[in-house]
């Protein structure tokens, strides 16, 4: 446990963190374009159009790469929430507190390519699909996350509540997850099964670029998010005095 | 010196709900209320009730037993005695244990004797009957106590109301879509037994982990 | 039946909302260290008057 905490002591130092994400935000930000201008090419000019879907597959390429995102971010969240609830590290708390409006962002972008791309394909923008009501209900929890850690009065007290509420959440996942699936077995027994198909190799490469570059912004905009908090926690320390005067 | 917390506190609490008994009485009336909304909204076909019955029942239930959960530690919280609990050096999630049995007993026990008079309303089939009866005993209880860490979560709050119903909804769908299917199984004369074992899966799984989420929760919001 | 708008829609909303959310942060931080200067600024001038 030792070395955990020693890492998390570090990250831990407000003043490092600042500094740390300041260098290195750029620097990811540059790989999140770079890698994502790549992935649109591929998937957007070059990969050809699905023989079943046709031309709307190409939506897939910011579906999945966002559903992916919306769940690992999740998963994320309620980790270094653990992290802040059991070795009481500040850093964690408030990266885990600025995953949630990030991971809310990527599940609804989830939920409306979902439904722009069920409209070609289905002829329904929405369908009460395994996939689509598991977004919707993450959504839900991604919501509470944010609106628990809102509604106190002290911001520190909150963000403490809104981990303990991801680990329940996350805890609770895999089980609306499966409930839900088994579910629309139940009621749609005959739907078709066009994403199940496997993936062509053609489609792969611009979903893994695009997957990558979702995960360089989450890296980006966390840091940008943890440093606002820092800044709205340690507004009275003399290192964000010192920042402040800094010439831009 | 664990044993000494659990049955003093949900005797307090049985004998406190007992004492305001015309409180009690308001999840059932809503629950009634709103179950008789539906015929109203949707018309009085007694074919179309039958086939939202499970699902209006259900949900009504999950709308009564949020409303009361509210409430479930904030006299607690304000009057000081759940610090003095905190203090006192008893098992918290015990004590937590003894407060979310003492609420399934006193507004989700009354909600599961109602339910056939429900069924009955929302011509629910027959071979249903038994199976939302077990179906709610097995399931509210979970609510009880997945509700229970959303309560001591919010209880330091105001206006947590609302919030509490967006912060335990999500975490009631598995109940939810596991209750509902086993009565639909039941109604069009198809095994249930699965879906009814889940259902008592899910309340020893609530049983032995909740509480200890619940006396977390109370902890952070007595800091 | 033509994809192309809903390609484009969906290509839209998701610049649209990715670039709320990376936006949104670095906008709060920049009024909130122009705030923190103008704070600072007068509590220097209230001190040498």
């Amino acid at each position: 446990m030792s070395t955990v905490k020693r890492i998390f002591h570090q990250f831990g130092s407000p003043p490092w963190l600042f500094r740390f994400a300041g260098f290195a935000i750029p620097w990811l930000w540059a790989a999140c374009l770079g890698l994502g201008a790549w992935g649109l090419w591929w998937g957007l000019v070059k990969a050809p159009p699905d023989y079943l879907q046709g031309e709307s597959v190409r939506i897939m390429y910011l579906h999945v790469p966002s559903a992916w995102m919306s769940m690992g971010i999740y998963a994320g969240m309620a980790v270094f929430g653990f992290c802040a609830l059991v070795w009481r590290v500040r850093a964690a708390e408030v990266i885990a507190l600025a995953s949630a409006p990030v991971g809310a962002a990527f599940t609804l972008l989830a939920l409306v390519t979902g439904s722009l791309w069920g409209r070609p394909t289905w002829g329904t923008y929405w369908v009460w699909d395994a996939r689509l009501t598991s977004e919707l209900v993450l959504l839900f929890l991604y919501l509470g996350v944010m609106g628990l850690a809102a509604a106190f009065d002290e911001p520190r007290k909150g963000a403490r509540a809104a981990c303990l509420l991801a680990l329940v959440g996350l805890v609770n996942l895999p089980l609306i997850h499966y409930s839900v699936e088994w579910w629309n077995t139940l009621h749609q027994p005959a739907s078709v099964g066009v994403e199940g198909s496997s993936i062509h190799p053609s489609m792969l490469w611009p979903l893994l670029l695009m997957a990558l570059a979702t995960k360089f912004y989450y890296l980006a905009n966390l840091l940008t998010r943890t440093r606002l908090q820092l800044v709205v926690e340690n507004r009275k320390s003399r290192w964000v005095r010192d920042w402040v005067l800094e010439t831009r | 010196m664990t044993g000494r917390v659990f049955l003093p506190l949900l005797r307090r609490d049985l004998l406190l709900a007992y004492r305001r008994r015309s409180e009690l009485l308001l999840p059932l009336v809503f629950l009634m209320v709103v179950v008789s909304l539906f015929p109203l909204g949707v018309g009085p076909g007694l074919q179309v009730l039958s086939r939202i019955a499970v699902g209006v029942i259900w949900i009504a239930a999950l709308l009564a037993t949020v409303l009361s959960l509210d409430g479930l530690f904030r006299g607690d919280f304000e009057d000081g005695s759940l610090e003095q609990l905190v203090i006192s050096g008893h098992s918290l999630p015990l004590a937590a244990l003894a407060r979310v049995a003492g609420h399934w007993l006193v507004a989700g026990l009354p909600i599961v004797l109602l339910s056939p008079l429900l069924a009955l309303w929302m011509n629910l089939g027959e071979g249903g009957w038994s199976v939302l009866v077990i179906s709610l005993a097995l399931g509210t209880p979970t609510l009880s106590l997945l509700g229970g860490i959303g309560a001591a979560l919010t209880v330091s709050l105001h206006r947590g109301g609302q919030l509490l119903s967006l912060l335990v909804f999500p975490l009631y769908v598995p109940i939810l879509i596991l209750a509902a299917s086993a009565v639909t199984a039941a109604t069009d004369g198809l095994p249930y037994n699965g879906q009814l074992g889940l259902l008592a899966a899910a309340l020893v799984a609530a049983l032995s982990l909740a509480p200890w989420a619940i006396a977390a929760a109370l902890r952070l919001s007595l800091e | 039946m033509d994809h192309t708008p809903f390609i484009v829609g969906a290509y839209a909303a998701g610049a649209l909302v990715l670039t709320w959310c990376a936006l949104a942060p670095v906008l709060r931080l920049r009024r909130l260290r122009r705030q923190l200067a103008d704070r600072q600024r007068r509590r220097a001038a209230a001190e040498s008057a």
